[in-house]
């Protein structure tokens, strides 16, 4: 049955003047982006006051002096806007930094770079003929790719020669694994294509 | 101008009418197409079958409204957990909070299975610094928040009561992601210093970047893209999303193979002739 | 004067970060709570930063209005609807009521992803353009981004199963390669960069330091 919503159809017509930017960039698309860019950062910011009000405000006031500090580096965050005072911000920007690399190093090191490298010392003869193909195939593409880019200064003599004899082959075996990723990626993107579809097929139109 | 010249300088807008042609088209007649169940999708309907009920599991959410394919994938894999009586904590990293009370609430619907919010699941809201804020969780839950989503006090819920400040009160943590810090967030604060099993609601993009975890089995499983979303629907006995989905998907694929081959083809024998058949 | 503006943030990022890295190798329940303090400051200071989006919209689009540029009724109509969005979102309950609800289902919900969407049809027009034999790099690319498209329409492993089987295989083995590599790559270089933030020689992300 046919959606009554309102809301519906006005987010159905919206979604026409986005896609009307196909034929050609227009007042219609304008229309969609103007009324999309508000809204979005409207919404954010009410969650974010929401936030600082649920974990920072409210808990202050309930004796948790402490959040005054967080508090305030973050009012402080807006000195960025004079240029006279911009240096204040720094010290905001210090502690969102500091947390930043500390939370994501300490854990970086493990997931993305030890536990990968064990991963790959895996046995060349395996059960199966298949797999262990397949385990070459992962062991050499690891350590022909790693050997394309340069982490210090460039080698000369004969590991400069191995380097140079592998760069060419290194690209090859990258342009594969990037014609992987742009498969999934225009899958990707269709999906997100075919969800609106189907809000128009099945949400307003009523069709099944 | 010869064909395959006319054909490799074709107006886009023809490719994207025909798009739109084959989307809706196959929207609207399904063909029914069977899926390959894949061996991340076994992997993760196995890890929630293993569950007693009145397990809890973690729900890491990195979603905006565009991830359509995590959404999908999320709501089957909840729906599993709420058939197996396993209760669910939710956060989400993102401020689109309404997203998951939509997802929840109208799509996975977890009254319909008997469980009641705050003895079955809590929805703890919006939780900002993106990794900082999945580390405030990991370490310290119960000193992170004190109010839900909506705005009451977690300490009149019963499953709150149940929860300590040990991750691994969890048999694992969902991530339906598609942003940062998403799921390698979740598994440098999760994984790593806990151990926990961590289950990705990705998309078909993601399904490349995540394959080296998954095979260190940093990963436990996915569920990634339509295909593992109906290959999972089917498991469970559930069709949604997922299945009505992958026909069009079906369709678009082949109208994109279609097109590579017929430029290429174009561009052969643009080369053939002697033209130059350069491109822009 | 020097120190407030530049040497002391850099000093406290590193101390924070540092002691973040040591408190997650040593089991303590004191550092515990500190980390537990730095991590919930940047929840809140983090929040704070979203404030920036609508700050500048807002000043970009007002000067457009003074100053009438080309398309000013847009930016006029812009702020006001984030005026709405606004007052919908702070009139209690804060962040729920039903005017806030509705702008979200109805605008930002299918106007998100419409808008996203335009990117697969960019993408298919160009794919179509660019993705020729033309040598054997982009033949590479080409004919994996064929096995994967149709591995992933499951119309092609229906039908064709090795077709389905190639595709898997290139998944599990030729991308985790590539994929690893990398991984491995870029965890160096966000491992090096860290590195430079803790050591201070990295101030890129500290404005009005002089």
């Amino acid at each position: 049955m046919i959606s009554t919503d309102i809301g519906v159809w006005i987010g159905v017509i919206l979604t026409i003047c986005a896609w009307s930017f196909l034929i050609k960039d227009q007042d219609l698309y304008r229309l969609a982006e103007y009324t999309f860019v508000p809204v979005a950062s409207g919404y954010t910011v009410v969650q974010a006051i929401k936030i600082i009000m649920s974990t920072g405000t409210t808990p202050l006031l309930g004796g948790d002096i402490s959040l005054l500090i967080p508090l305030i580096l973050g009012v402080m965050l807006y000195f960025n806007y004079s240029s006279k005072y911009r240096w204040v911000s720094n010290w905001s920007m210090a502690i969102l930094v500091g947390v930043g690399i500390g939370v994501s190093i300490r854990g970086t090191v493990k997931a993305n770079f030890v536990d990968q490298i064990v991963n790959t010392m895996i046995p060349l003869a395996a059960s199966t003929p298949l797999q262990s193909f397949t385990n070459i195939v992962i062991v050499v593409f690891v350590v022909t790719i790693l050997s394309y880019f340069l982490y210090t200064i460039e080698p000369k003599g004969p590991q400069g020669k191995i380097m140079g004899w592998a760069a060419p082959i290194a690209r090859y075996m990258m342009m594969m694994g990037f014609g992987v990723s742009y498969g999934n990626m225009i899958a990707n993107r269709l999906s997100i294509l075919l969800g609106r579809v189907q809000y128009i097929l099945f949400t307003a139109l009523g069709l099944s | 101008m010869s064909l395959a010249d006319r054909i490799m300088k074709i107006d886009r807008r023809i490719i994207y009418a025909l798009i739109f042609i084959v989307i809706f088209l196959f929207s609207l007649k399904p063909m029914g197409i069977p899926v390959v169940t894949q061996p991340w999708v076994i992997d993760t309907y196995k890890l929630v079958e293993s569950l007693q009920p009145g397990d809890k599991v973690l729900i890491c959410w990195s979603l905006y409204p565009v991830s359509n394919e995590q959404i999908a994938g999320a709501v089957v894999i909840l729906q599993h957990l709420c058939m197996r009586g396993i209760k669910t904590v939710h956060f989400q990293t993102q401020t689109a909070v309404d997203l998951v009370d939509d997802v929840m609430l109208n799509k996975v619907h977890p009254e319909s299975y008997g469980q009641v919010y705050g003895k079955d699941w809590l929805w703890l809201g919006y939780i900002s610094g993106l990794e900082a804020g999945q580390a405030a969780i990991a370490q310290n839950l119960k000193g992170t928040v004190t109010v839900d989503k909506y705005g009451n006090q977690l300490s009149q819920y019963s499953l709150w009561n149940e929860l300590t400040n040990d991750a691994r009160q969890f048999k694992f943590v969902l991530s339906p992601s598609a942003e940062t810090p998403g799921t390698a967030g979740v598994l440098r604060q999760f994984q790593i210093p806990y151990g926990l099993k961590i289950v990705e609601s990705g998309s078909a993009f993601s399904l490349g970047s995540v394959m080296p975890f998954y095979a260190s089995k940093q990963y436990w499983g996915m569920v990634a893209g339509f295909p593992d979303c109906a290959a999972y629907e089917k498991l469970i006995g559930k069709p949604g999303i997922g299945s009505r989905s992958t026909d069009p998907l079906s369709a678009m694929g082949l109208l994109v193979f279609g097109l590579l081959l017929v430029s290429n083809i174009a561009y052969i024998i643009s080369k053939l002739g002697g033209k130059g058949g350069s491109v822009k | 004067m020097s120190f407030l503006r530049r040497e002391g943030p850099l000093i406290f990022t590193s101390v924070v970060a540092f002691f973040l890295i040591i408190e997650y190798y040593i089991a303590n329940s004191q550092l515990t709570l500190i980390a537990t303090f730095l991590n919930r400051s940047a929840m809140i200071v983090g929040a704070f930063l979203l404030g920036f989006g609508i700050i500048n919209m807002t000043l970009i689009h007002t000067k457009n209005i003074i100053q009438r540029k080309p398309k000013w009724p847009f930016s006029l109509y812009l702020l006001i609807l984030l005026f709405v969005t606004l007052v919908a979102g702070l009139i209690p309950p804060l962040g729920s009521n039903y005017y806030y609800l509705w702008l979200f289902n109805n605008i930002y919900t299918p106007l998100d992803p419409a808008i996203f969407s335009l990117i697969a049809f960019f993408i298919i027009s160009t794919a179509f353009r660019a993705l020729k034999i033309r040598n054997l790099e982009v033949s590479l690319m080409l004919l994996f981004t064929v096995v994967v498209i149709l591995r992933n329409a499951p119309i092609g492993p229906a039908t064709f199963p090795p077709i389905g089987w190639l595709g898997d295989w290139v998944i599990i083995s030729i991308n985790t390669g590539v994929q690893r590599a990398l991984n491995l790559v870029v965890a160096l270089g966000a491992i090096a960069y860290g590195v430079r933030i803790l050591l201070g020689v990295e101030r890129g992300y500290l404005k009005g330091a002089g």
